[in-house]
């Protein structure tokens, strides 16, 4: 069992803090809890005492949310920082973005605060180190690619900018589309149903909400160290768009839920962000990783990634996207895309076309055949009723990466 | 109806903008002569005599010292000036002068072109008045030396003033004459006061003339008298009176050349009814030459007929015949039957056709203009018959000018509200000032309803006593909805952004609400378990079979349940709940009396209550930097308000007090500042004050804070209309006043005072009035 969680809970109203310790007395085993009446006696508190996640009001006389979190951020790096606000705009959104890993508005459901928090609880044993849980949890965005973010500025500060083609180059960029679809998933939006893509997602932000962040920095960033862009960024991005590509496709044609095939795409795109953590993060370390198994003709193994970070691309990735409040399902499907047959479910999910159409892609890619023979998780297949099917899921992802290219 | 002709218009500017209409002035048909600065002006002005003097200068004080000048130098031109509405305020003010007329900026260009042609028409009028009083009472000079005697009287009857040619004429001395009551001293015994002639003054400005002749004087005279007016105050009159003998003399003297033909200037011929010359006086030779044949012994031709004509009916008739050199000459041809000849009477009328000529050209000239600009341009005469409906008028209410020329304009089918025109055009004529109404109705072309904005103007109109009018109106449709949409879009916005606030209102106590609430639902679980377990427990105890073990379950499921935490906590979250579903309830209330949706009379309103429910309507607006006191007089009476309009006004300073507390403590950190909110009532008036503990308002713009669009505040935190909106609510829909008192660095309080008594009906009437006062 993972220790307890502890929480620090700040409001500048007693009864919000009264009411959130009763309501959360049920979890007094998981969860240790302390209230702090305002944002200076939340940091005093913090200076004598160990938290693991502070969750505060925004608007508070004195220090509000905004400076509260930001200064969070600084002295204790490896908390996790979450919102909660009657403040419900847009706005205040936009103040907070990579502040907040995630946003609530008041009044939140007991069960969904519950859950969120127990979800949270959880991440500790995702990735052992706490330098790199530290590391991640500082992280306030994970960086685009140079190109897709030059395209989206040049793209938002035209005479005439369009929503569709800003959305086009957001659904082609993991880093872009990590943010967007965290945002779109915050609490303080009234969340559009069903689950959008990264594209729908986009343009549900609206013109005005992107124009504002587009330049800040802790909402979108480019790669731009010169080092960073020595390493086959390029090459991640491509693949993660294939397979989104490809499960996005593979879903469809299982007919499953709208939610599903977006959260499927979603998934696919994002399901080697821990990459680009390393890339950003750890550069030197990652192109020493990368370039000595190039030299062994050898790929980077999970064990590889262990070894020089203490923590796999997938566990990195899960982590983060558990963190920014990103839906479950795409979560799970980035968490074991490597290795399905530990998940507990046996239906069709993003996490079957996710981890189908990484291998489908990879097979492509190196032998140019659709036929998968290696990397697919068989057992898992076989346990869910759905291995017959990997013949068909390779002609429909040939076909979409095809349409793909012809329209590039 | 003269309305422009050749005037001489001089431009003062020194702006590019103003200096740019001079082109159209001149294709108007004026003459405009334009100079940068005052000592230009007054250069020209003595050399030119202008009608109008169009005045735009950047500084208020040049534009002051020049209006000065034009007055001290008696220069009969109408000034204009141009200039802001603040300026205007200084300008009224330093100038002490009334004469002149004002365009407030920005100006539409038609609005200065009636403007002008309104000064063109003052100056006309003017000229009409002797022009000697203001010279008489203004420039010593001319008044010692004017030629016709002159007295001043005050309103009392004592005498003034005289100049040296009443004193030559009575043979005495000004100190005979000052000071003595005039009925005694110039009309003698022979005159009671009441008869005195001096004692009647013209009315208005207008000179009343009398003719009277006196033996002891020696002659026949003529006295124009003018009452004399400071404002609209009686000081007395001014009596010029001209000796008008020789006038007399010269009248007999024409009289008689009737008698003799043969001195008459003008032609006189007699003619036979067979048109045989009989005479001709020896002006008459052109005409006889022009109208008889080669031996100038016989009417020929047309000449002829006319003769034949006269004498068979026995009827004067007219007609102009040409003469040599170009000469024009009108005939009058008058038979005399019983004696068997016609006289014909001649007039040389060469210089007046030549004139009405001109006149007719500048007039098609003038119809040009006036059917080229772009508003609704309608002429009547004083009978309120069409004299002019220019192209615009046709285009903008589909009505063709040849359908209404001539007619009386009530009788003309014109898809408008004529009761509003009708009204509008009765009051030009008993005030006889312009008139403006913003809101008639009318189908336009198309079909579709609209608004007209027009502005009516008396016009001097020769023929007769009464004015005529120059109607200008413009099609006022598609800004009015803009402003509509405009007004509804900032409301909504208020609404919006006040919502908000609202919201994060309630979301605070549904949150504890909640949490409490499922906190309460775990309890009962733990609770009914533990119930049940003592329910057990008396069953054994009845039944005295009491286990060790149901003691230990129950003690054990008590400290899981962790039972005294719950006995202290239950009551507690029950309480705050109350109190949160109470604070809910309040605000949900405070919204709905807040907005009155649907009240747009006025209804019974208690100001106390108003006042809470601003304050919690509002209260996320002003809680994070201001504490809120507020001391009410509990017996203050209801009074008719507009609720909606009202709570605005509160909302308005309630938020603007929370601002200017917000400049000076920041975001609370250091202290928060305090609004305090007074009631009271006297007799016959609410006072409510409204104070905060901000920086106050600076001095200089002290004087600005309630016009429209003046704000300090960054963009996106007011628009600068809320006081200017307040104002007008307070003042014009419930008749109350709006002021502050500010203590720089201390704060400042707005002080609104209500009636107790308001009108019940809503009133835009002042409003009107006060548009109708700048046009």
């Amino acid at each position: 069992m993972s220790p307890k969680l502890s929480i620090l809970f700040v409001d500048d109203e007693p009864r919000i803090l009264t009411g959130l310790r009763r309501m959360l007395h049920s979890m007094r085993n998981e969860f240790d809890m302390s209230l702090a009446p305002g944002g200076l006696e939340a940091l005093q508190i913090l200076d004598s005492q160990t938290f693991d996640l502070i969750l505060s009001d925004m608007r508070m006389p004195g220090m509000d949310g905004v400076a509260l979190l930001g200064e969070v951020r600084q002295r204790h790096p490896h908390m996790i920082r979450i919102a909660l606000s009657g403040q419900a705009s847009k706005e205040t959104v936009l103040t907070s973005v990579g502040l907040a890993h995630q946003y609530l508005a008041k009044p939140c459901d007991a069960d969904g605060l519950k859950a969120t928090l127990l979800r949270l609880s959880d991440l500790q044993n995702l990735v052992e180190s706490t330098e790199l849980r530290k590391i991640i949890a500082a992280l306030p965005t994970v960086p685009a690619l140079p190109s897709n973010y030059e395209k989206l500025k040049a793209e938002s500060e035209s005479d005439d900018p369009s929503i569709t083609t800003m959305a086009e180059i957001v659904q082609s960029d993991p880093g872009l589309a990590a943010r967007v679809t965290q945002l779109v998933s915050t609490a303080f939006f009234a969340r559009p149903h069903p689950a959008p893509s990264p594209y729908d997602g986009t343009v549900f932000l609206g013109m005005d909400v992107l124009k504002a962040i587009v330049t800040d920095a802790s909402a979108f960033t480019p790669f731009d160290d010169e080092a960073v862009l020595q390493l086959p960024l390029q090459v991640i991005s491509g693949h993660s768009l294939h397979v989104a590509l490809c499960a996005k496709a593979i879903a469809q044609a299982e007919n499953v839920e709208t939610d599903l095939v977006s959260h499927a795409f979603t998934a696919g795109l994002l399901h080697d962000i821990g990459k680009f953590v390393f890339a950003s993060q750890f550069t030197s370390k990652y192109q020493s990783l990368l370039t000595s198994s190039f030299e062994a003709g050898a790929i980077v193994t999970d064990r590889n990634e262990l070894d020089a970070f203490g923590a796999t691309h997938w566990q990195v990735g899960a982590f983060l996207l558990s963190l920014w409040g990103l839906p479950e399902p795409i979560i799970k499907a980035v968490e074991l895309h490597h290795t399905p047959k530990t998940s507990d479910c046996c239906q069709f999910s993003p996490l079957t076309a996710v981890h189908v159409a990484d291998a489908i892609v990879n097979e492509i890619d190196s032998t140019n055949t659709s036929s998968v023979t290696v990397g697919l998780d068989m057992a898992y297949l076989d346990r869910s009723g759905l291995a017959d099917k990997t013949g068909l899921w390779g002609e429909i992802a040939r076909e979409a990466l095809d349409k793909e290219s012809k329209s590039v | 109806m003269r309305i422009v002709g050749q005037h001489h218009i001089l431009m003062v500017a020194d702006n590019q903008a103003t200096v740019s209409l001079a082109t159209t002035i001149e294709r108007m048909g004026m003459i405009c002569t334009t100079v940068p600065d005052n000592q230009a002006a007054i250069d020209k002005m003595r050399l030119v005599d202008f009608d109008v003097i169009l005045i735009d200068l950047s500084e208020t004080h040049m534009t002051c010292d020049l209006l000065v000048a034009i007055e001290q130098t008696a220069i009969e031109a109408i000034p204009i000036v141009l200039a802001e509405t603040t300026e205007m305020r200084g300008i009224v003010n330093a100038a002490e002068f009334e004469a002149f007329e004002f365009i407030v900026k920005p100006a539409p260009e038609s609005v200065v072109f009636a403007t002008l042609l309104k000064a063109v028409k003052r100056r006309l009028a003017l000229q009409n008045i002797p022009a000697m009083n203001r010279l008489a009472t203004q420039w010593q000079d001319v008044f010692e030396a004017f030629p016709d005697m002159i007295i001043v009287l005050h309103e009392d009857g004592r005498i003034l003033r005289v100049n040296p040619a009443i004193t030559s004429q009575m043979g005495c001395t000004k100190d005979d004459l000052i000071d003595q009551q005039c009925h005694e001293v110039i009309c003698g015994d022979t005159h009671k006061p009441s008869q005195c002639p001096f004692n009647h003054a013209g009315q208005g400005g207008k000179a009343l003339l009398t003719e009277f002749t006196r033996s002891d004087w020696d002659g026949a005279f003529e006295m124009a008298s003018i009452a004399l007016m400071n404002g609209s105050e009686n000081t007395g009159s001014l009596h010029i009176i001209r000796d008008i003998t020789e006038r007399h003399r010269a009248q007999q003297e024409i009289a008689t050349l009737a008698k003799f033909p043969d001195e008459n200037p003008n032609p006189v011929i007699r003619v036979s009814a067979t048109g045989k010359l009989l005479y001709t006086n020896p002006a008459g030779t052109a005409v006889l030459t022009a109208m008889s044949d080669d031996s100038q012994q016989n009417v020929s031709g047309r000449w002829l007929d006319m003769i034949h004509t006269a004498m068979s009916t026995n009827q004067s008739s007219h007609a102009e015949i040409e003469c040599a050199q170009d000469r024009l000459f009108q005939l009058e041809f008058s038979p005399v039957v019983e004696a068997n000849y016609v006289n014909v009477y001649g007039l040389d009328i060469t210089e007046q056709k030549q004139a009405e000529r001109q006149l007719k050209r500048a007039d098609s000239r003038n119809r040009m203009l006036l059917g080229s600009i772009s508003s609704v341009l309608i002429g009547l005469d004083a009978n309120g018959c069409v004299t002019f409906w220019n192209k615009n008028a046709q285009k903008t209410l589909g009505v063709s000018d040849d359908q209404v020329i001539g007619k009386q304009l009530c009788d003309c089918e014109v898809p408008w509200n004529f009761q509003q025109i009708s009204e509008g055009l009765a009051t030009v004529l008993t005030e006889l000032t312009p008139a403006r109404i913003d809101d008639i109705t009318f189908t336009r072309p198309d079909n579709r309803s609209g608004l007209l904005a027009i502005t009516i103007n008396p016009i001097k109109d020769e023929s007769s006593d009464k004015p005529g009018y120059l109607i200008l109106g413009r099609d006022i449709t598609d800004r009015k909805v803009l402003e509509t949409q405009l007004a509804q879009a900032k409301k909504l916005e208020g609404i919006g952004q006040l919502a908000a606030g609202i919201a994060h209102e309630i979301n605070t106590p549904m949150q504890y609400l909640g949490d409490n609430t499922r906190f309460l639902q775990g309890c009962f679980d733990d609770l009914s378990k533990l119930l049940s377990l003592h329910s057990d427990l008396l069953a054994a105890a009845r039944e005295a079979n009491l286990k060790p073990d149901l003691i230990g379950q129950l003690e054990s499921m008590a400290a899981d349940a962790d039972i005294e935490y719950l006995m202290e906590e239950i009551p507690k979250a029950l309480s705050q709940s109350l109190d949160g579903l109470g604070q809910v309830t309040r605000i949900v209330r405070a919204m709905r009396e807040f907005s009155h949706p649907g009240v747009e009379e006025k209804v019974l309103v208690n100001i106390n209550e108003a006042i809470e429910t601003t304050i919690t309507v509002c209260r996320n607006e002003w809680k994070y930097v201001a504490e809120m006191e507020t001391d009410f007089q509990g017996d203050i009476g209801s009074i008719l308000c507009l609720p909606g309009e009202l709570h605005q006004v509160l909302l308005n300073l309630i938020v603007n007090a929370a601002h200017a507390i917000e400049d000076i403590v920041g975001d609370g950190s250091g202290g928060k500042g305090t609004i305090s909110i007074q009631t009271r009532q006297d007799p016959d008036w609410i006072n409510i004050r409204i104070s905060d503990t901000g920086g106050g308002i600076p001095e200089e713009i002290a004087s600005k804070v309630f016009d429209p669009f003046f704000t300090t505040k960054d963009v996106g935190r007011g628009t600068g209309q809320g006081l200017a909106i307040s104002h007008a609510v307070i003042t014009e829909k419930h008749g109350g006043t709006i002021t502050f008192e500010t203590d720089q660095g201390k704060g400042t309080t707005f002080i609104i005072r209500l009636p107790v008594t308001i009108e019940s009906s809503g009133s835009a009437t002042d409003k009107e009035k006060e548009l109708t006062n700048v046009a």
